[in-house]
């Protein structure tokens, strides 16, 4: 399992972080919420569709990182840990709603927050790409945004998930799959422009 | 290996999780193979795409929001705001009976010390950190031990700094206090980091005008969580 963590600013790892944290240095805990509320943050945005859920869940987050510290197990990296809390909290939501369609494009459209103009995207493309993801059903969005955007490893995304490792990468590759599929007619035009012109990809 | 095989590994192959072996066999037939070459570039343009995506952030005060949740536990110290004592230390009310008590009498016995502005916090169970109390001495804590920004007050009867020359705000020192500790303590502020191994708490700043800023207060209740520091000094 990954030991290291990722290193903060202050170049000390997740692990030394907890470590300070655990001996009693505040600073630890609130450099780890520094570390982490952003990519947290935009993966429950992700998943939940509207700001409000996803920092009352982020919150919920740190406040049990904060109280169950005790309970962190050297043994896994700090980063499976935080995720799995995030997103059993993160499920317990969807089970509250029930009624969400995961199919269907509805909830893109029934949650003006959700509007990829939120993001601020510069480009097309990146605006269809997140309707496209949001469009996805939620168990190959979540191992897709925990994988390629979250850049968590298959085997991180396993045990915060509690699946198998075969299954996380089958979904990840269907979920690529999926998105190649739907973002095509677009990249088509692309890649039309990149045969005279290598270059002209990265525009997009 | 045949067009089917290899579109299998190519959502894989611009995110570099192929072997090597497999990489190679992709690098090879996208060469040939228009087809295979064209569906790659989308995975490229979609792998780029997915890497330069914009991030939301949550709202700016997220941390205060938390620190509400925790218990005042991430304040900076410039953040840090004056607050009377009873909020300060909510479930110390109930010491503050015995404190007061002692308080009073320690004040009465040592003499009531003449200060400049002569604010006496009567019947609040506050004591002057310039009290003359020899009895506390032994809990002052030794100069050398902070950084040198933090002045310690030698005099003052429980351990109390001033840091960096902001006399608004006190200080209580405890060595080794741990967070199970301090959540007895939902209000209080700590800071850490800045002195070494010690948790900070800012506490018994009585609010007062500015032309009283100087004078501060320690609450002698905080004096019995002393009791929990390490012996080691």
């Amino acid at each position: 399992m990954d030991q290291s963590g990722s290193q903060v600013q202050a170049g000390f790892s997740d692990r030394e972080l907890m470590e300070r944290f655990l001996r009693g240095e505040v600073e630890g805990f609130n450099l780890l919420v520094q570390q982490y509320k952003v990519k947290l943050f935009n993966l429950l945005y992700r998943m939940l569709g509207s700001r409000e859920e996803a920092e009352d869940i982020l919150q919920e987050t740190f406040l049990r990182v904060y109280r169950e510290r005790e309970k962190y197990d050297f043994n896994y990296s700090f980063s499976t840990w935080i995720y799995t809390i995030a997103l059993n909290l993160c499920r317990n939501e969807y089970k509250r709603r029930r009624k969400v369609k995961f199919f269907s494009l509805d909830i893109l459209f029934n949650h003006p927050d959700l509007d990829s103009e939120n993001f601020g995207n510069k480009n097309r493309l990146s605006s269809i790409l997140e309707k496209a993801m949001n469009s996805l059903p939620v168990k190959y969005k979540k191992v897709f945004v925990l994988r390629d955007v979250n850049q968590l490893s298959y085997e991180e995304i396993a045990l915060a998930l509690s699946i198998p490792l075969g299954t996380v990468k089958s979904r990840v590759n269907r979920a690529r799959r999926v998105l190649k599929k739907k973002l095509s007619p677009m990249m088509e035009e692309c890649y039309e422009l990149s045969k005279d012109s290598p270059l002209s990809l990265s525009v997009l | 290996m045949n067009c089917r095989k290899i579109r299998h590994y190519l959502s894989q192959y611009y995110r570099g999780e192929l072997t090597k072996k497999e990489e190679e066999t992709v690098s090879r037939h996208i060469e040939v193979c228009a087809e295979c070459a064209r569906e790659a570039q989308v995975y490229k343009a979609l792998n780029h795409a997915v890497q330069n995506l914009e991030e939301l952030k949550p709202s700016a005060d997220f941390e205060r929001k938390l620190e509400g949740k925790i218990g005042g536990l991430l304040y900076t110290p410039a953040e840090i705001k004056n607050k009377p004592l009873v909020t300060i230390f909510p479930s110390l009310k109930w010491a503050l009976i015995p404190v007061a008590t002692l308080a009073l009498f320690l004040l009465f016995k040592g003499g009531l010390h003449k200060s400049k502005t002569d604010f006496t916090p009567e019947g609040t169970g506050l004591a002057r950190i310039d009290a003359p109390i020899e009895e506390s001495r032994e809990d002052t804590l030794p100069v050398e031990k902070f950084p040198p920004n933090v002045n310690v007050q030698k005099e003052a009867p429980v351990n109390f700094v001033k840091v960096g020359g902001e006399k608004q705000r006190a200080f209580f020192v405890m060595d080794n206090l741990r967070h199970s500790d301090l959540q007895r303590l939902p209000d209080s502020r700590v800071i850490n980091n800045r002195l070494n191994n010690y948790v900070m708490n800012s506490v018994s700043y009585r609010p007062v005008d500015d032309k009283q800023i100087n004078e501060a207060y320690v609450l002698p209740a905080v004096a019995t969580i002393s009791a929990r520091k390490d012996k080691s000094y």
